[in-house]
C-alpha cells in the first residue's frame, strides 16, 4: 500500500543516472519507475518493464498520468488492449513511433483512429494510412481539424469527407488555390466566411465577400492578412461595428481610419484602438478621457502612456483602471505609494504585484487583510526577510504558496514550505531553484504520491541536462 | 464523550472506463480511490468539537476491505483518535440497508454519543446511509446539517439544516443523534506531514461481523433490500445532418418521417 513511503531513506542524492535508476527500482513504486524510465538500461530497464506492465490496472495508470514520458508509454503500449491503446494514442507525450505502432487497429476502432488523427506527433505516414481507412466520419474530421496538412492530404480529404464536413479544409492553409476553388463552387454563408479568409481565395471571391450582405462574411475578410486599398476603405466604413473592431486592430492601418476610430460610435472598437502600439500621444490624452472604461483602461494600459495621463487615470472613478495604472511599468514611485492605499483590494493586489514592489510599500501591503494582496507581496523579490518569514507561517495555503513563486526565498524558508501541509505547496517547493538537493531528494518520502514521482523526475531530469 | 464519524472510500471514474464483465459495476482498474468529500466534513465538524474542549474521542468507522485503510489513515491523520474497520467477504454486494445494520452494530458496541455520516457518498449517492443506521438504532437523525454548535457533553444539538429553494430550518435534536453532515459546513484541514507519518504507526482496528454480533444473512447481498441489476452507459442521441437543395431536403426529411412512422406521413 501506498503508506510504504514512509519508511526512512537517509541516503545522499544519487550522483549518476544508475545509481537514480537503482534508487527507483528498490523503491518498489511505479511513479519511481515511470520517471526515470528513460535512463534504465539493460536489465534495470527490463526490471521497471516488469514493475510497468504488471498487471493490467498498473499499465492502466501509466498511460493515464498526465506526466508519463515517452519511454514510459511505449513499455506499456499493448495494441491488442483496446482501452490501453486509445488512453496512450491521447497522451500528449507519446512518441511518433508508439503511435505508429498502434495503427494497425485503428481500422477497427474508430475510436482509436480518431485519437491518432488528432495526436500532435501524428507522422505523415500515419496520417496518410487514417486517410484510407473504411468506416464513420470522426477519424476523417478529426484528420480535418489537425493544423497543417499537406496539399495532398488536403485533396484526399476533400475526397473522403461528408459533403457537410467539407468546410473544415478551408481552414487548411496548404489547401491549395485549385481546392479552394472547388470548395467556393455553390459556397454557403459559412463556407464563404471561412474561404475570405484563406490566403488562396479568388479575386472574385473576395469580391463576393466584399459585397455579401452577411456581417460574418466581410468580418472574416477584414482578417485577411493582405487587403487591398479599396477593400480597406470599404471595410473601415462598415455598417457593423465589429467589421470595424477588426480593421481597427490591423497593422500599418492608414492615419486616416486611425483618426476616424478615435470617434467611433462603438466603445468595441474604440477599445481595440486605444491598444494600438502606434497611437500618438495626441490620440491617446483623447482617449484617456472616453465614457467607456475598457478604453480608459486600454490607455492606462498603453506602453507609451505619459506619465502625466497616468497621474489623471489614477483618480479614475473606475477601479479597473487605477489597477492598470497600479500594474504600468511606468508608475512612479509616488502614484505607486498612493494606489497601495486604494480603498478597492483588486488595486492594491495590482501594486502587490509588481516585481519592483519597493521594501517601504511590501511593509505596508504585508498588513492588509486581502489574500490577493499578500500573496503580491510575498512574490516580490525586495520584500523583507522577515515579512517573508511571517507570510511562512500565515494560515492561508495560498499565501504560504505564492512565496515560492519568489525566485529570491531564502533556503530556509523553501526547506519550511517543502513541508507544508498542503500538498500543492509542496510540490511548488520541489520545483523552486533554492531548494537544496538533500532536502529534495528528501521529498521522495512525501505522502503524496505524484510528489514523489516528481521527486525522481526532477533528477532523472537533472542526469538528461 | 465520544463522536463516532462513519467514512466511506469512494471511487471516482477515470476519463475512460470500461464495465465489469458482469455488467453490474465499473471495472475497478479504472477507478481512482479517495475519502468520500462529505465524510472530510463529517471528520472535520468532529474534530472541532473535540478541540473546542471536555473529553471527546473521535472514532473513524468504515466498511471495506484493507483498501480501506488509506481512507483510515487520512482520517487519523487530520485528527480522529481512534480508526475502526469492519469487513467480511461476505459483506461484499451490501446495499445502505445492510450497511446501516452494520454500521448500527458497531454504533451498540462503541456506543457513542453522536454519529456523523456524510450527507451522501460522491460514487454510489443513494444519500441513505445515516438515515438507514438511524432506523437500526432508533435513534433521532437530522439530513443536510449545515451548522451544528454542539458543546460535550451536552444533551440536545443546536443544529440548522438545508431545505429547498434556500430556506434554512434551525432545530434542536435530543442526542444521541445521527447527523448527515453537508458540505460546507466548515473547512476540512490540511493534515501536517508530522501527523501524516504520526497516523501510519497507529493501529487501525479491524473487525468481522462476528465482533459485533452480526451473521452472514445481515450483511451483503443476502441482508439486503435492493440490488444493482446493470450499470451502463446510455445511448447517445442521433443526429443527422440533412444535404443538399431546399427540394432535396424537404424530400429527405419526408423520407425520414415516413421511416420512423412506419409510413403513416
Amino acid at each position: 500500500m501506498t503508506w510504504q513511503w514512509l519508511v526512512t531513506r537517509e541516503h545522499a542524492p544519487p550522483r549518476t543516472a544508475r545509481a537514480l535508476v537503482r534508487a527507483a527500482l528498490s523503491s518498489g513504486e511505479w511513479v519511481a519507475a515511470v520517471a526515470v524510465s528513460g535512463l534504465a538500461r539493460g536489465r534495470e530497464r527490463e526490471a521497471i518493464s516488469t514493475m510497468l506492465t504488471q498487471h493490467r490496472g498498473r499499465r492502466l495508470l501509466v498511460a493515464g498520468a498526465a506526466n508519463t514520458p515517452a519511454t514510459a508509454l511505449a513499455i506499456v503500449a499493448d495494441a491488442a488492449d483496446a482501452s490501453l491503446r486509445r488512453r496512450i494514442a491521447s497522451h500528449p507525450n507519446a512518441c511518433p513511433n508508439t503511435l505508429s505502432s498502434l495503427s494497425p487497429a485503428a481500422a477497427a476502432d474508430p475510436g482509436l483512429a480518431e485519437r491518432l488523427a488528432r495526436h500532435p506527433a501524428a507522422t505523415d505516414a500515419l496520417i496518410d494510412s487514417l486517410l484510407n481507412i473504411e468506416g464513420p466520419s470522426a477519424p476523417l474530421v478529426a484528420l480535418a481539424t489537425r493544423p497543417q496538412l499537406n496539399a495532398a492530404q488536403c485533396a484526399r480529404l476533400f475526397e473522403r469527407l461528408p459533403a457537410g464536413e467539407r468546410w473544415r479544409l478551408g481552414m487548411q492553409a496548404n489547401a491549395g488555390r485549385a481546392l479552394i476553388a472547388r470548395l467556393s463552387v455553390r459556397a454557403d454563408r459559412r463556407m464563404l466566411s471561412i474561404l475570405a479568409k484563406h490566403a488562396e481565395a479568388s479575386w472574385e471571391l473576395r469580391a463576393r465577400a466584399l459585397r455579401s450582405k452577411h456581417l460574418e462574411v466581410r468580418r472574416a475578410l477584414a482578417m485577411r492578412s493582405v487587403l487591398t486599398a479599396q477593400e480597406l476603405s470599404v471595410l473601415a466604413s462598415d455598417p457593423h461595428w465589429s467589421v470595424r473592431r477588426v480593421i481597427a486592430s490591423r497593422p500599418l492601418l492608414p492615419a486616416s481610419h486611425v483618426v476616424q476610430y478615435v470617434t467611433d460610435e462603438s466603445p468595441l472598437v474604440r477599445q481595440v484602438l486605444a491598444a494600438r502600439g502606434d497611437l500618438p500621444a495626441v490620440l491617446l490624452a483623447t482617449l484617456a478621457e472616453d465614457s467607456d472604461r475598457w478604453v480608459r483602461q486600454a490607455v492606462a494600459r498603453h506602453p507609451s502612456v505619459s506619465k502625466a495621463l497616468l497621474r489623471q487615470l489614477a483618480r479614475d472613478r473606475d477601479p479597473d483602471v487605477r489597477r492598470a495604472v497600479g500594474r504600468h511599468g511606468n508608475t512612479p514611485p509616488q502614484l505607486l505609494s498612493a494606489l497601495s492605499e486604494d480603498p478597492v483590494a483588486w488595486v492594491r493586489a495590482a501594486v502587490a504585484h509588481r516585481v519592483d514592489l519597493p521594501a517601504s510599500l511590501a511593509r505596508r501591503l504585508a498588513r492588509d487583510a486581502s489574500l490577493d494582496v499578500l500573496s503580491g507581496v510575498a512574490r516580490a523579490p525586495n520584500t523583507p526577510l522577515g515579512l517573508l518569514t511571517e507570510l511562512s507561517r500565515h494560515s492561508e495555503p495560498d499565501v504560504r504558496r505564492a512565496l515560492l513563486g519568489n525566485r529570491r526565498l531564502p533556503r530556509p524558508l523553501v526547506t519550511r514550505l517543502s513541508a507544508d501541509a498542503y500538498a500543492l505547496t509542496r510540490s511548488q517547493a520541489l520545483a523552486h531553484p533554492r531548494l537544496s538537493l538533500s532536502r529534495r531528494w528528501a521529498m521522495r518520502s512525501d505522502p503524496d504520491e505524484r510528489i514523489r514521482g516528481a521527486v525522481y523526475g526532477w533528477f532523472a531530469a537533472r542526469q538528461c541536462a | 464523550m465520544k463522536i463516532l464519524v462513519a467514512v466511506k472510500q469512494v471511487a471516482s471514474l477515470d476519463e475512460d472506463f470500461e464495465i465489469r464483465a458482469d455488467g453490474r459495476d465499473v471495472d475497478p482498474d479504472f477507478l481512482v480511490r479517495d475519502l468520500n468529500e462529505w465524510d472530510d466534513y463529517s471528520l472535520e465538524e468532529a474534530v472541532k468539537i473535540k478541540e473546542a474542549g471536555g473529553e471527546v474521542e473521535v472514532v473513524a468507522v468504515t466498511i471495506g476491505n484493507d483498501d480501506a485503510d488509506e481512507v483510515l489513515r487520512k482520517c487519523l491523520a487530520k485528527g480522529a483518535d481512534r480508526a475502526l474497520r469492519l469487513w467480511d467477504d461476505s459483506m461484499e454486494g451490501s446495499d445502505p440497508i445492510a450497511i446501516g445494520r452494520a454500521l448500527a452494530a458497531v454504533v451498540r458496541k462503541e456506543e457513542p454519543d453522536l454519529v456523523f455520516a456524510g450527507v451522501q457518498s460522491s460514487d454510489h449517492a443513494f444519500a441513505a446511509t445515516g438515515m438507514a443506521l438511524a432506523g437500526f438504532l432508533g435513534w433521532p437523525h437530522a439530513a443536510v446539517v449545515n451548522q451544528l454548535t454542539y458543546g460535550a457533553g451536552t444533551t440536545t444539538a443546536p443544529i440548522r439544516r438545508e431545505l429547498e429553494g434556500g430556506l434554512l430550518q434551525a432545530m434542536e435534536i435530543a442526542c444521541p443523534a445521527v447527523l448527515s453532515i453537508q458540505l460546507g459546513i466548515n473547512t476540512p484541514r490540511y493534515a501536517s506531514l508530522r501527523s501524516i507519518k504520526q497516523a501510519a504507526a497507529k493501529p487501525i482496528e479491524v473487525l468481522g461481523i462476528a465482533d459485533v454480533g452480526l451473521a452472514d444473512a445481515d450483511v451483503g447481498e443476502a441482508g439486503s433490500r435492493s440490488r444493482v441489476r446493470r450499470m451502463y452507459v446510455p445511448e447517445k442521441g442521433r443526429a443527422q445532418m440533412i444535404e443538399g437543395t431546399v427540394a432535396e431536403q424537404a424530400a429527405k426529411l419526408a423520407a425520414i418521417i415516413k421511416d420512423v412512422t412506419g409510413g403513416a406521413a
